[in-house]
């Protein structure tokens, strides 16, 4: 694959948010802070983690046949980064999103699975998680205007609130599968 | 919606504007019908029937007291205009059901969903049926009719060898509408009946010209960079329903004319991109529906100044 390709791939049609329903806490009002210091902080763990990840398996897992571990290692990659994390932000209790929100967050683990093992190429998996980075900001960003303007629709009151946000994130899903198949010469 | 500023003196009621919409559209039904045949007719109505009925159903399940506004019959029309000639009966219906009690029922309120329903519908049979959709007819000229080969040659020899180009064969019958092989969409047999009623349309101010205007630079710009055929992307599958009437619908485009012109440009953008590097069907309904999903927050950047903002106080 081309970066090209694995860019598209990554940021529109294989979107971990709305294509993986990966991560839906953050806009289903279970985080707190601001958006946009959730997404920074988390979109860093996730490069860092894929990073790691794909260093630890090409040099570890791959020479001594260990693949089955593939899982467990997502998990010690996530421990040690949020371990990481916390010795580098827990000086000031309540600025910082504290660790244990990373270390099972569904986006990160998801992702690291996904796209640090998506290819033995580092330079590869660093462009991907990139752009997974930003599929999942901008879903985000997308999707939080959206419910903005479904918050001053008419709509049955036993929609409202969390049904109706799921179901636009089924109708947003629709789009980006219809997208896939439009492109689907493109993309695996 | 096409009215101007004082919209209480303003004679164009949202019913009298769908209703426009229905009339200028069904010429094309008729050019489909004549070639095609009468199965077209039969297609068209059960679609605009079954999207009425749905209609009425959610109207009556909320007790609306709404007056009817004629949306409904649209909606089915316009479906039924994406959909290929030979599909089956029961596609329109369930493309209808989806638009109005799915998008228009559970996602968009009274009337003003945030994503385009017939687009959405049409989204749902192609995921759900995709094989049922033709590929874009790139045999071009294989099925050439009299006329074209006839106007085509007297076109090169007396008009085009003056400035010493030529047309090849075919593009008159795609021009027309004539000539596809048997699995065309319905709206392929219109693009020249397409334009005649969309200059009534403009003319009358029924839609803004940004968005085909910037529909059309955004698509055709970069495949004429990357040496695309213009031509016949153009009057092929839905590209010019998607520019002049998907695109413009009132309440899925955004407010301002620089959220107007960016939401253009993407869709055209995206058109191209599913054109050049997409497999077979039409995927142009995507570039929009993608532009849609923007819309909302196309507003809140590009919103009009308000009294408010300008901080008078």
């Amino acid at each position: 694959m081309n970066f090209v390709d694995i860019v598209f791939a990554s940021f529109l049609a294989n979107n971990l948010l709305v294509f993986h329903f990966l991560g839906l806490g953050e806009f289903l009002g279970e985080s707190k802070g601001t958006l946009g210091r959730r997404i920074g902080m988390l979109g860093l763990l996730m490069v860092v983690s894929c990073l790691a990840y794909s260093v630890a398996d090409h040099f570890l897992l791959v020479p001594f046949h260990g693949e089955v571990l593939r899982t467990f290692l997502v998990f010690l990659v996530l421990a040690l980064v949020t371990l990481v994390y916390s010795a580098a932000t827990g000086s000031k209790p309540g600025a910082w999103p504290p660790a244990r929100d990373y270390l099972v967050h569904s986006f990160l683990v998801g992702g690291v699975l996904l796209v640090g093992s998506s290819s033995p190429d580092v330079l590869e998996v660093l462009t991907a998680s990139v752009a997974v980075v930003l599929g999942y900001g901008g879903a985000l960003v997308v999707l939080s205007a959206i419910f903005g303007r479904l918050a001053r629709e008419r709509i049955p009151a036993f929609l409202q609130g969390l049904p109706l946000q799921l179901m636009s994130l089924g109708l947003v899903w629709l789009v980006l599968q219809g997208l896939g198949f439009a492109f689907s010469g493109k993309v695996s | 919606m096409g009215s101007r500023m004082p919209q209480a003196f303003d004679k164009v009621t949202t019913f009298r504007f769908h209703l426009s919409f229905i009339v200028a559209l069904s010429p094309i039904v008729v050019a489909s019908a004549l070639a095609h045949g009468w199965q077209v007719l039969v297609l068209v109505a059960v679609s605009m029937i079954g999207a009425s009925v749905c209609d009425e159903i959610l109207r009556r399940l909320r007790r609306s007291t709404e007056p009817h506004d004629w949306v409904a019959p649209l909606w089915g029309l316009l479906l039924a205009l994406l959909l290929p000639a030979q599909a089956p009966f029961y596609f329109p219906l369930l493309g209808g059901a989806f638009a109005v009690f799915v998008v228009k029922g559970l996602l968009g309120g009274g009337g003003t969903p945030w994503i385009n329903p017939v687009l959405a519908g049409w989204a749902f049979l192609q995921v759900g049926w995709p094989s049922a959709f033709p590929p874009l007819n790139l045999t071009l000229g294989d099925h050439r009719s009299a006329f074209d080969s006839h106007v085509t040659d007297w076109l090169n020899t007396n008009l085009f060898s003056w400035v010493s180009v030529q047309l090849p064969g075919g593009y008159l019958d795609l021009f027309g509408g004539v000539g596809h092989p048997g699995t065309a969409l319905i709206v392929e047999s219109g693009p020249l009946v397409l334009l005649l009623v969309t200059i009534y349309l403009l003319a009358k101010g029924y839609f803004p010209w940004e968005v085909p205007a910037f529909f059309f630079l955004a698509f055709c710009l970069p495949l004429v960079l990357t040496g695309g055929n213009v031509l016949f992307h153009v009057f092929s599958g839905a590209l010019l329903l998607n520019l002049f009437f998907l695109a413009p619908d009132p309440s899925t485009r955004p407010l301002s004319r620089w959220g107007l012109i960016l939401f253009a440009s993407g869709a055209g953008f995206f058109a191209f991109l599913s054109r050049t590097w997409g497999s077979g069907a039409d995927g142009v309904g995507y570039a929009v529906l993608l532009m849609n999903l923007l819309v909302p927050w196309i507003d809140r950047r590009f919103r009009r100044k308000s009294l408010n903002d300008l901080r008078l106080a």
